[in-house]
């Protein structure tokens, strides 16, 4: 019996997810937008950090502009608590937060050897990726280092290149590991918890990941900006498979990057390559 | 049956995953190429394999070099690995581009003949940060722009292309995110970013201002001035010259690439005209700038090279002489007060593009002609009142130099008119200075002996024979002159005449023997022939000063003689006693004898010489610049010498003379008669 239910679990995995759906597409002037977060209110803000901006998109699609003096080339974005924002600017080298009215409270500047790429507020502190670094920071609002995590490499908890991080069941963070194709795990007491997929070009691998989203549900979404696909993980410890649509054709983008679920299960997807930003029904 | 059943479906589920497990082992090694080179994964035979359907820039291996493609390197430089969003944003060296006329040496191309990322990078050559590499993985050092003009070489020729390859002065400041060379030198990458949403830095639109300011920030002094041809031209209505709207003050002038001469310039010029073909293109009957059209007639602007460097006018030694050797195109005037509107003022001679100012001093002029410098400390200073007030008279104002020379007009040195001694006349006859000449005067026009260096109007006196008005006098004191009365030391005598009449015996060489005489009357402001002769301003004709005493004598000859030979007189000690000649026989001169020159035996009127005939007056057998008629004689006489009949000024001996034509055998008696007292009471 036992053996009957894991060959089903397998069957299970190995089928393609089908009846994946693109509901939205905003298409917008945005040049090759990176990360994407949804607000506490709903509203989606992308980050448009070749034009200097984040665009503030509402659920028709219409958006807004924010920018600041400060904000040079924004990359990562994430909600903070209380419905602000969280920016990590690569070229200001500084990490800004936003209130909920998305004004400028503070800005955090980090060391010039940082490459903050994307970030996540972990109760009052902050995982900041530094992407060249090949490590996660640990930060405090005021921007004192708590703890860093993770080296150059490819074992274990280390990094080659990671791009984004958020947050999975709770007090579970999610790292996407670029180069090593793979989705790091931590708590959030900065434990590992191994990893989900491996390199490869293949159905279930990863060639470049680049953003990951989990659902309440538990399913775990990543983007590959190469392979132009989102692959599906219906647990941390699933293969994954492509998200495809109703006939099984696996969903197409150009170069996707950052992911990210609202709170009506939908898959906002940052279409970099086409600088759009695409709603994804996903079963 | 059953578990029979369920190990085949096992088998057949678990299989794949057993094999993917084992690849995934491999996999490790294939990444490490394979995280580029993706064609060469076994899985891409895999139905599962998600390789995207990409036209492969290039072919490797007989294989589609997905590699290469503009979306693997945005794989890793989408901010994620690398962050080259701006570049993979832009529209400059874009992957894809068509290279179109563009000739490519030495580096590959797409399948389609098209620029792709490869074309200038790739992974396995010059690694980040090595000097000179100032992208990643260039596939050749951009040191010295070598990479750009592997494809841009025409844009680098020299002549027509902004330089390269040369250094910065000091205060240059290249534009931001611009780059220079290992040895700091100017480089493509000086102003076109390789990638990125323009192909010329800091440039808005076709208005080059912030990049070109960067580095020619002093020639922005242009901006306004009648030669910002986008502002006058817009500012007038544009009737003149090319439509330049939106464009920046350089682009009337300058291309940056392919343009002509070797100044960038926009049209083609007459390379035979030298640097004042840009300036001519213009000033010409049909140039735009034609209401100053250039008609030179004035200084030289041609064919001649500087012996010597004028630093202040920044040429060097060699340079040719141009328009650009007194003017700077770029700055209206030296002074930065000037406030300018781009509303084609006229040009006065502290502006109009002089690289210094004509002013009071004439430094524009004085840097080359520096030994005219002196004249702005002279009677000649346009300082002076009488200069001030006919400026301010006419409503005109020159500076030290212009106000006698036009430098872009008639030359004062004309074979047909005497500008010259109009010029001087211009002031001298009383009209704006004290008048110095009008009353006899030393003769103009007269023919110049050919050997005798001095100048004249075709070969005719004239003013600047004998005067430099540039240099007043080796009495030229440092402080500026007003009214000097001038000497023989002075007044702007062109060579030295004191205490030796130089300057005076350059052409009266045969009066040379009265130095030394009793008529060499020299001291210490005069010298032999002054004491006698003005120049100007003479009371009498010949230039003879009016200091003789006209109640004594009856001729013109007596007044000048007994002037000085009489009671109280100079010479009272050489009173003659006898003088006279009957004046009621007139006598043929000898030009009219056909029998010698005037000078041998010259008769007069009793006012002045007598050509055809005369009678016999002093001057008749005196010469009194003359000791003695014999040449050779050691006979310069000593002061109050006692005369004799070989000297006592004696013109010619008595066979010369025309006395025995009417005097027969008693020419001597008659002699002694006349001119011996002592004599004449014995008879």
């Amino acid at each position: 019996m036992k053996i009957f239910r894991q060959t089903l679990l397998l069957i299970l995995f190995l089928i393609p997810t089908f009846g994946a759906e693109i509901v939205h597409r905003f298409p917008s002037d945005m040049t090759l937008p990176t990360d994407v977060a949804v607000l506490e209110d709903g509203r989606i803000c992308v980050a448009d950090g070749v034009n200097q901006r984040i665009l503030v998109f509402g659920s028709s699609g219409q958006s807004t502009i924010l920018t600041f003096p400060e904000l040079k080339r924004p990359l990562g974005l994430a909600a903070d608590h209380g419905g602000g924002l969280l920016v990590t600017d690569t070229k200001a080298k500084t990490v800004f937060i936003l209130d909920k009215y998305l004004k400028l409270q503070v800005a955090i500047p980090l060391a010039e050897e940082i490459d903050p790429t994307d970030i996540l507020a972990v109760e009052d502190l902050l995982w900041v990726v530094d992407n060249e670094g090949h490590r996660v920071l640990v930060i405090s609002r005021t921007g004192k280092i708590k703890e860093t995590l993770g080296k150059k490499g490819s074992a274990g908890p280390t990094f080659s290149y990671p791009s984004t991080i958020s947050a999975g069941k709770p007090g579970q963070v999610f790292v996407c590991d670029v180069l090593n194709g793979r989705i790091q795990l931590f708590n959030d007491d900065l434990s590992y918890q191994g990893q989900i997929a491996d390199w490869g070009i293949i159905n279930g691998l990863l060639f470049r990941p680049k953003g990951v989203a989990s659902r309440p549900d538990g399913k775990i979404v990543v983007s590959d900006s190469f392979t132009g696909t989102l692959q599906l993980f219906l647990s941390q410890s699933s293969p994954g498979n492509v998200l495809s649509d109703t006939k099984g054709n696996p969903l197409r983008f150009q170069n996707p990057t950052g992911v990210v679920w609202d709170k009506s299960g939908l898959l906002w997807v940052v279409e970099s390559g086409s600088g759009s930003l695409i709603g994804v029904k996903v079963p | 049956m059953m578990n029979r059943r369920l190990l085949i479906l096992a088998i057949i589920l678990i299989l794949p995953t057993l094999i993917l497990g084992q690849r995934t082992r491999n996999r490790n090694d294939e990444k490490e190429c394979g995280i580029c080179h993706v064609q060469w994964s076994p899985d891409l035979t895999s139905k599962s394999a998600l390789l995207p359907k990409l036209e492969a820039s290039t072919v490797i291996d007989g294989r589609p070099g997905v590699v290469s493609h503009e979306q693997m390197c945005l794989s890793c430089h989408d901010g994620y690995v690398l962050d080259s969003r701006e570049v993979f944003s832009s529209s400059n060296h874009k992957a894809g581009m068509d290279k179109g006329h563009i000739k490519i040496q030495g580096l590959p191309l797409g399948t389609k003949g098209q620029i792709y990322c490869g074309t200038c990078h790739t992974p396995h050559a010059l690694k980040p940060n090595k000097p000179g590499g100032l992208a990643p993985f260039l596939r050749k050092e951009a040191v010295n722009s070598s990479l750009c003009l592997d494809c841009h070489s025409s844009n680098a020729k020299d002549h027509g292309n902004h330089p390269i390859k040369i250094k910065l002065s000091p205060g240059q400041q290249i534009p931001e995110g611009g780059s220079v060379g290992s040895d700091g030198t100017i480089q493509c990458l000086t102003c076109h970013p390789m990638h990125g949403d323009r192909p010329v830095l800091a440039v808005k639109g076709e208005d080059r201002r912030d990049l070109c300011i960067s580095c020619h920030e002093s020639y922005f002094q242009i901006e306004l001035t009648d030669h910002d041809l986008p502002s006058t031209l817009n500012k007038s209505g544009n009737t003149l010259g090319p439509n330049l709207k939106g464009q920046d003050v350089c682009a009337s002038c300058h291309k940056s690439h392919n343009g002509f001469g070797d100044v960038m310039w926009p049209q083609s010029i007459d390379t035979k005209a030298g640097k004042n073909a840009y300036c001519i293109g213009c000033h010409s009957n049909e140039g735009s700038g034609r209401m100053k059209g250039f008609s030179h007639t004035g200084h030289p602007v041609k064919d001649n090279k500087f012996k010597k460097g004028i630093p202040q006018l920044g040429i060097k030694v060699g340079d040719d002489l141009s328009c650009v050797s007194c003017h700077d195109p770029h700055q209206w005037a030296k002074t930065k007060k000037h406030v300018l509107t781009a509303a084609n003022e006229e040009g006065t001679e502290y502006t109009s593009f002089l690289k210094l100012p004509d002013d009071a001093q004439g430094q524009l002029c004085t840097a080359c002609h520096a030994d005219q410098s002196s004249i702005a400390k002279s009677d000649h200073s346009v300082s002076r009142q009488g200069f001030q007030e006919y400026f301010k008279a006419t409503g005109t104002f020159d500076g030290q130099c212009s106000v006698c020379h036009d430098t872009h007009g008639a030359s004062l040195i004309s074979k047909t008119t005497d500008l010259t001694r109009g010029l001087c006349e211009s002031c001298h006859t009383g009209m704006h200075a004290q008048s110095t000449v009008g009353g006899f005067d030393h003769p103009m026009d007269v023919v110049l002996d050919p050997t005798i260096n001095l100048p004249t109007l075709a070969g005719k006196i004239t003013c600047v024979t004998c005067h430099d008005p540039h240099k007043w006098g080796k009495s030229q004191t440092a402080s500026l002159t007003e009214n000097l009365e001038g000497n023989d030391l002075n007044s702007f005598l062109r060579g030295s005449n004191w205490p030796k009449p130089e300057l005076c015996l350059t052409c009266h060489s045969e009066q040379s023997e009265i130095l030394g005489s009793d008529h060499d009357l020299a001291d210490e402001t005069h010298n032999a022939c002054s004491f006698c002769h003005a120049a100007h301003n003479a009371a009498k004709p010949y230039g003879l000063v009016s200091a003789w005493d006209e109640n004594t004598g009856s001729t013109m000859s007596e007044h000048i003689c007994f002037s000085c030979h009489q009671t109280g007189g100079a010479a009272e000690k050489k009173i003659p006693e006898a003088w006279t000649h009957p004046q009621e026989y007139g006598t043929i001169t000898h030009p009219v004898r056909g029998t010698g020159s005037w000078k041998d035996f010259p008769l007069f009127d009793v006012d002045k010489p007598a050509d055809v005939v005369g009678f016999i007056d002093c001057f008749t057998c005196h010469d009194p610049h003359r000791w003695s008629f014999k040449k050779d004689a050691s006979v310069v006489a000593g002061k109050d010498e006692e005369g004799g009949y070989m000297t006592s000024f004696l013109r010619n001996p008595s066979q010369k003379t025309l006395c025995t034509d009417c005097h027969g055998a008693n020419t001597l008696w008659k002699f002694n008669y006349y001119h011996d007292p002592v004599k004449r009471k014995r008879y």
